[in-house]
């Protein structure tokens, strides 16, 4: 089971608040979109949630368990995949290394991370085209491809993606929703999604929160928010 | 220019190369350079000296007690410095830190060997003649080390999972923790083994070297040299700067004499940071 | 709370009063003892490394710069004392001013050497230096005494002759009281804001116009002026000269000493000494133990007590908020004009013309061309990565432009980021840059730099020129921070106000560099409702007084009151501009930010 709750999370950074009571939920299998503006703490969320910031109040639990305390790398291993803002791969290791290097969770299980590899590169062949590559010299799809292509090695019950449609071409935009939307409908994975786009993640996800300042401004069933005007307000004010 | 001379060259610049490889290791999870590496060198000759010399151990049982000890002091190293380090937001903090460990460390070696200097018999009393210079067994086990660790480390770090943590560690930590690697463990090993590798070649050349209990800061320093010259955080770099400075050292010291050799070093160091500061193989980065 | 400060400052003034007394009376005291010379010895030495404590206080302490070549440039004053001295016959006193300059050219070449170089390969650098300069005297041969060093200098008598041990000692205490009231007159000074700027945030000074190779230059020098004086004077008390005197191993005790007290504090250098060096009388039967004891100290003050005994009292007086109430009629007396000179409502201040910068492959902006005119509120604002920021880099000249012209007034903008900051633009990022460990008054005094028409030697002997020109900026800053309504803060740290607070304050630093454009980088992030509306006000009055106010948001709501015209950018380049109410309506806009409505189909 990959439930996620988050209760109350309040995190500060820098003096201000860049969560405040916070409260989202994701059950096991769904597909469930976080929106807002920048600033909003759509990418604190998801930090607060691998682990690599710490909540000054509130709490998160997977799977039933309160994992508010856990390490960040332990998260890892309960489940908890991550895909951050920016891809971050590393650029000196080669694709396979990179691959590898999300398998650490599961380094004890040779056999099975051998052959997690050769499913990711069935899933992802571009990728097998350049294995022996080092990964700065991807191009951006590449990289992204890459990016979730690695957290999906640690075998996650849970992805969270933070904006991966940034800095990429339409198409390629396209292709890789199409694989999450797969991931999603054949395996099964719950998927927390952050966008910037608004309307393309309302495509794909079944519900979706909108953030403002920190907290849940609005939330619902996709295809109710598709065409509420409150979407477009939350990002560009209210028509005076 | 004789043989000996190069000889004696490649002796030195593998005992500062070995130097610079530990504080490699140190440096890559942690981006720290320890000023206190050094004093795991007089370690190594300190106990070479005591259980060797002073309490005529067998060989094998020596090798295990400066494993052990070696082992511990990086464990406490790692705390003195990383604590401090973690605890206050300074930017002199690692510096200051590594330079606290060095004194603490050096007076406790003056403290306990009070007046001795750390010379014991060689394991292996010969030598092979080249020539007509002379490569003691002793000296020649030290160069073989010194490739011997450069190989470790490069196979740890290219092709296991966790040499393969330990460098994405040093490039993205926040990566590498979403990724489940453990940023703390790691941090430890490196200053655990980098500690285990310097005493032991401190054990190894000690008979050969005159090394004194103050004389931590000093390799320390050698090590630094090596590894600017080299380029910081490169195990090559490490190699090359070792032998560069150990043979320029031995050369100019057999034309000018005295205390020139050291000078030259401390010259091309200068020279390197003024034109070209990543060394030879570093690449652009920024210490803490 | 305040009361207990105040009872607490006036016991500290009769501390420092009375220390200083015991200090001169000293050799009296130690008359009563049986080797006075002793005695007068080991205070002369704490007041040598007094000295050279306050000199690393200034350079690494508020400078930021890492230097462990103190101790040599200290050797070489020695140096330069003893050769003057006792091979060219000079007068001591010469000699030792001589002393001063030669520490400070020694610096000053160093750093010119290692302009390029960043923070940890500096501090390399001075190392290597320490080292050559060592190895070099003791290669002097006849004119530096080689290994053995320099002897036979004698102490200058008054007005000839030999001094008395009593004489030398009263002297070097002088010129310690003297050294701390420099330190002291220069870090209550432009130049010691500017010399903290650089340390807080390199970015931020270069973006106030301060330039930070032209600065670290004067900073060092000054360090190591009184770091060759330590020098000259330690030879002179020693009577020789010798290498051993730049050894590292020496210079630790000194990082105990300042970081004890207190790194970047004024006091902390004299304090830690002090300290240092009772604990240092107390041990003297264990001198092996002293390293051992020392090291401690330090590693133990590191973590226990990282900011010094002095940091952390300042710490807990000024970096909590303290309300003080405003007394009535003090806002009154500060007038200020906010009107941009020379410029006319609605003039082209600042153009870009089909401006492009490539980062390797990626366009990051591919063709702008926009206008920013006097007395608007100019709103920028597109999706995440589409090109703001760098547009904004570009024409600041952060970034060098692929193609594209950018006229700043009418003419080509500057190459240099300070030089476009004293130009006429002043930008606020987008993280907060504050001077954090810096208080709120000071940072706004660092904005009014470049109209401190004083140098390094008007701030250290308070000249009439400083004073004026220091009571005008400080009037005016008061006046600029009662129209944030941050009256009353002057004293605290920035780092402990308010978000909002630090926002608000960054901002009226900004505008203390009088700039005719100024540009906010998402200034509205994380401010509650209310400090939005202090902010949005504060914009317009700067707009009325004809100045351009540049705001790249993402909070378009915020936006909407205040700008009078708005650019939308996506993917690098100009998709609409217009007024808020036309651009918030426009279809290619809500596109850019909301996506393409296209792939419904495939996603089917």
């Amino acid at each position: 089971m990959s439930d996620l709750r988050i209760e109350g999370l309040t995190v500060t950074y820098g003096g201000a608040k860049a969560l405040d009571n916070l409260s989202i939920e994701v059950k096991t299998g769904e597909f469930v979109a976080l929106l807002g503006a920048n600033g909003a703490g759509k990418t604190t969320t998801l930090r607060a949630t691998s682990g690599l910031m710490r909540p000054a109040a509130g709490k998160v639990f997977f799977d039933g368990v309160d994992i508010t305390k856990v390490a960040g790398h332990k998260r890892t291993a309960l489940g908890i995949g991550h895909v951050p803002e920016g891809r971050q791969i590393f650029p000196d290791h080669t694709v396979e290394e990179n691959l590898q290097l999300g398998t650490f969770v599961r380094r004890k299980h040779r056999a099975e991370t051998a052959q997690s590899l050769e499913d990711m590169y069935g899933l992802f062949p571009r990728l097998k085209e350049r294995h022996k590559q080092a990964a700065g010299t991807l191009s951006g799809g590449e990289a992204q491809m890459l990016a979730v292509a690695r957290a999906l090695m640690s075998r996650p019950k849970i992805l969270m993606l933070d904006e991966p449609s940034l800095g990429l071409a339409p198409q390629l935009v396209l292709e890789m929703f199409k694989y999450l939307k797969r991931l999603h409908a054949e395996q099964g994975l719950t998927i927390l999604l952050v966008e910037q786009q608004a309307r393309l993640a309302l495509q794909l996800a079944q519900r979706a929160y909108i953030l403002e300042r920190g907290s849940v401004k609005i939330e619902g069933k996709s295809k109710d928010l598709i065409n509420d005007p409150r979407v477009a307000e939350a990002y560009l004010g209210t028509a005076s | 220019m004789s043989l000996q001379i190069w000889i004696d060259g490649i002796f030195a610049g593998s005992v500062f190369a070995i130097i610079a490889l530990s504080m490699t290791i140190v440096y890559q999870p942690t981006r720290i350079m320890n000023f206190a590496q050094g004093e795991g060198f007089v370690l190594g000759a300190a106990l070479g000296y005591q259980f060797i010399g002073v309490w005529h151990w067998p060989l094998y049982k020596a090798v295990i007690g400066l494993i052990i000890a070696a082992i511990i002091m990086g464990f406490i190293m790692e705390r003195m410095i990383m604590l401090p380090v973690q605890l206050s937001g300074s930017k002199f903090a690692w510096i200051i830190a590594t330079l606290a460990a060095a004194l603490i460390f050096q007076s406790l070696f003056n403290i306990k060997w009070v007046n001795v200097t750390f010379s014991y018999f060689d394991f292996i009393d010969k030598n092979i003649s080249i020539g007509d210079a002379k490569l003691s067994i002793q000296k020649l086990i030290v160069i073989i080390f010194m490739f011997i660790v450069y190989a470790a480390n490069e196979f740890f770090l290219k092709k296991t999972l966790w040499g393969r943590s330990i460098r994405a560690i040093a490039h993205n930590g926040d990566t590498s923790t979403i990724l489940g690697i453990p940023t703390k463990p790691v941090i430890k090993m490196g200053f655990i083994v980098g500690t285990v590798v310097i005493a032991a070649v401190g054990f190894l050349a000690a008979p050969v070297i005159i090394v004194a209990p103050a004389a931590g800061l000093f390799y320390t320093i050698q090590g630094f040299t090596a590894g600017i010259i080299g380029g910081v955080g490169s195990a090559k770099g490490a190699v090359v700067g070792g032998l560069t400075i150990g043979i320029l050292d031995s050369v100019v010291r057999s034309w000018l004499g005295g205390t020139w050799g050291l000078f030259s070093t401390f010259f091309v160091l200068a020279l390197i940071l003024i034109l070209k500061p990543n060394g030879f193989f570093g690449k652009r980065v920024e210490g803490r | 709370m305040i009361s207990t400060y105040k009872g607490l400052n006036r016991l500290l003034m009769a501390g420092t009063v009375l220390g200083v007394a015991l200090l001169y009376a000293f050799p009296l005291l130690a008359k009563t003892t049986e080797n006075p010379t002793f005695y007068l010895q080991i205070v002369s030495v704490a007041c040598f490394s007094a000295i050279l404590t306050i000199s690393l206080n200034i350079c690494m302490g508020y400078g930021g710069l890492l230097s462990l070549m103190h101790t040599g440039i200290q050797m070489m004053g020695g140096y330069a004392l003893g050769i003057l001295m006792v091979k060219k016959g000079w007068n001591g006193w010469l000699a030792l001013v001589m002393s001063s300059v030669v520490g400070s050219i020694f610096a000053i070449l160093v750093i010119l050497l290692s302009l390029r170089a960043t923070y940890l390969y500096f501090g390399m650098i001075t190392l290597a230096i320490n080292l050559i300069a060592m190895e070099t005297v003791r290669q002097g041969g006849e004119l530096t005494g080689g290994y053995n060093g320099l002897f036979g200098i004698m102490a200058p008598g008054i007005p000839d002759g030999i001094m008395s041990a009593n004489t030398l000692y009263v002297t070097v205490i002088t010129i310690l009281i003297i050294m701390y009231i420099v330190q002291r007159n220069l870090i209550l000074s432009g130049f010691g804001r500017n010399t903290m700027a650089l340390r807080e945030s390199s970015e931020t000074a270069t973006a106030l116009g301060i330039s930070p190779n032209m600065h670290r230059l004067k900073v060092f020098a000054v360090s190591g002026a009184i770091a060759g004086l330590a020098g000259g004077l330690l030879s002179m008390q020693m009577g020789y000269a010798i290498a051993e005197i730049g050894d590292m191993g020496n210079g630790l005790i000194f990082f105990v000493g300042l970081f004890l007290g207190g790194v970047g504090t004024l006091a902390g250098p004299i304090l830690g000494v002090a300290l240092v060096a009772v604990i240092d009388f107390s041990i003297r039967g264990t001198a092996q133990y002293r390293t051992l004891i020392l090291g401690a100290i330090l590693l133990g003050t590191m973590i226990i007590l990282p900011r010094g005994i002095v940091g952390t009292y300042r710490a807990s007086r000024y970096g909590s908020p303290r309300s003080r109430e405003v007394m009535p009629g003090e806002a009154d007396d500060y007038h200020l004009d906010i009107a941009v000179k020379n410029v006319t409502k609605g003039e082209v201040l600042l153009e870009a013309t089909d401006v492009v910068k490539h980062f390797g492959g990626v366009h990051a902006v591919d063709g702008i061309s926009v206008q920013f005119k006097a007395g608007e509120v100019h709103g920028i604002i597109g999706p995440n990565g589409s090109g703001k920021s760098t547009l904004i880099s570009a024409l600041t000249r952060y970034h060098e432009l692929t193609s594209g012209s950018v006229k700043l007034l009418g003419a080509e903008a500057d190459k240099k980021p300070y030089k476009v900051a004293r130009n006429g633009i002043t930008r606020v990022f987008q993280i907060p840059h504050l001077f954090e460990r810096v208080s709120v008054l000071d940072n706004v005094l660092t904005g009014m730099y470049r109209r401190d028409n004083y140098n390094v030697f008007d701030a250290i002997f308070r000249t009439p020129r400083y004073r004026k020109a220091n009571s005008r900026s400080v009037a005016e800053a008061k006046a600029l921070l009662s129209l944030a309504g941050m009256l009353g803060m002057e004293e605290l740290a920035a780092g402990s106000i308010s978000h909002g607070q630090k926002r608000l304050l960054e901002v009226i630093r900004a505008v203390a560099t009088e700039p005719k454009i100024l540009i906010l980088d998402e200034p509205a992030t994380g401010l509650t409702q209310d400090e939005m509306h202090s902010l949005t006000s504060l914009i317009r009055t700067l707009a009325a007084g004809g100045m351009c106010v540049v705001l790249i948001e993402h909070n378009v709501a915020f936006l909407m009151d205040l700008a009078d015209i708005v650019t939308v950018i996506q993917s690098g380049k100009v998709i609409a501009e217009g007024t808020p109410q036309a651009v918030q309506k426009d279809e290619r806009v809500l596109e850019a930010y909301l996506g393409n409505t296209d792939f419904s189909k495939e996603l089917a």
